[in-house]
């Protein structure tokens, strides 16, 4: 986690998709402070989109922590900019919605994931 | 209750899927519930998925609990599952993110699959899984989907 899913209409070219993965990979380490390791970017077509939009972003990250309302308000716009421009359509016809799930629901590497903002001493315990 | 798992094209063969259905199934009645569980396959066609900016190799497995549920128990049930994955399908344990969500997040986030489509995107999305699941029920034994439509 997180998991990104990305909806389209038509399908993304596999140099797009690699290129929007990498922008969103980047978006969320950037600006959440958590390790690349964590982040699935997964495309899907075919799909109709409410209000006439081209791609629909959802987000399943963990909440708490260091995921403040500032944060998360900055990541849905870095993703919404950053998708918008590396698959070449118009802003507004990019949604992003981010949906927060306790990490200490989740496990990656056979660990109960971290809270946000805990993750070099989650990594430092993996690893040992 | 559901259970959906995601996992990479060409990556398991049915027969490990149907073992990782029964490992699933079997962990979930002993440490959760015996309630009647549905498990759902979600099959990413290659070059759909990345994690750590390269193609995925990950399994992501998404179990749904009443809300509440004792952090221990879930603790236990997610390493027994891990366990167990990881024994049929020799991946590493950095490959397989697995959760047990509670009813109120689970469903909000398949709403939000939902609430991200078009009326006529929501029916033929409908009409795909129906299809998809009951084909597969038939031809493999178990309820799989790809994604694109």
């Amino acid at each position: 986690m997180p998991l990104y899913t990305l909806a389209s209409r038509k399908p993304l070219s596999a140099a797009v998709c690699k290129e929007v993965a990498d922008l969103v990979t980047d978006a969320h380490c950037q600006i959440t402070g958590a390790p690349a390791e964590f982040v699935n970017v997964v495309f899907m077509h075919g799909h109709d989109l409410r209000d006439g939009n081209l791609i629909g972003v959802i987000g399943n990250v963990r909440s708490g922590g260091n995921r403040s309302e500032d944060v998360l308000k900055r990541l849905r716009q870095r993703v919404q900019t950053g998708v918008a421009a590396k698959a070449n359509v118009a802003v507004e016809k990019v949604s992003v919605r981010l949906i927060g799930v306790p990490s200490r629901w989740v496990m990656e590497g056979g660990e109960i994931m971290p809270e946000p903002g805990a993750e070099a001493a989650w990594l430092d315990r993996a690893k040992a | 209750m559901k259970i959906l798992a995601t996992v990479q094209e060409g990556q398991f063969g049915n027969d490990q899927i149907k073992a990782l259905e029964a490992t699933l199934r079997r962990n979930y009645a002993e440490h959760v519930s015996a309630t009647r569980v549905t498990v759902i396959w979600c099959v990413i066609p290659k070059g759909q998925a990345f994690t750590n900016y390269q193609r995925s190799q990950s399994s992501l497995v998404s179990m749904e609990c009443v809300v509440g549920f004792p952090q221990d128990r879930r603790v236990t049930l997610l390493q027994a599952c891990e366990r167990d994955w990881t024994a049929i399908t020799g991946q590493n344990s950095d490959q397989v993110m697995l959760s047990l969500i509670e009813a109120d997040v689970f469903n909000n986030v398949l709403d939000g699959n939902r609430l991200r489509l078009s009326k006529a995107g929501n029916l033929k999305l409908q009409w795909h899984m129906l299809t998809s699941l009951l084909r597969s029920k038939l031809g493999k034994g178990y309820l799989s989907f790809r994604p694109n439509l």
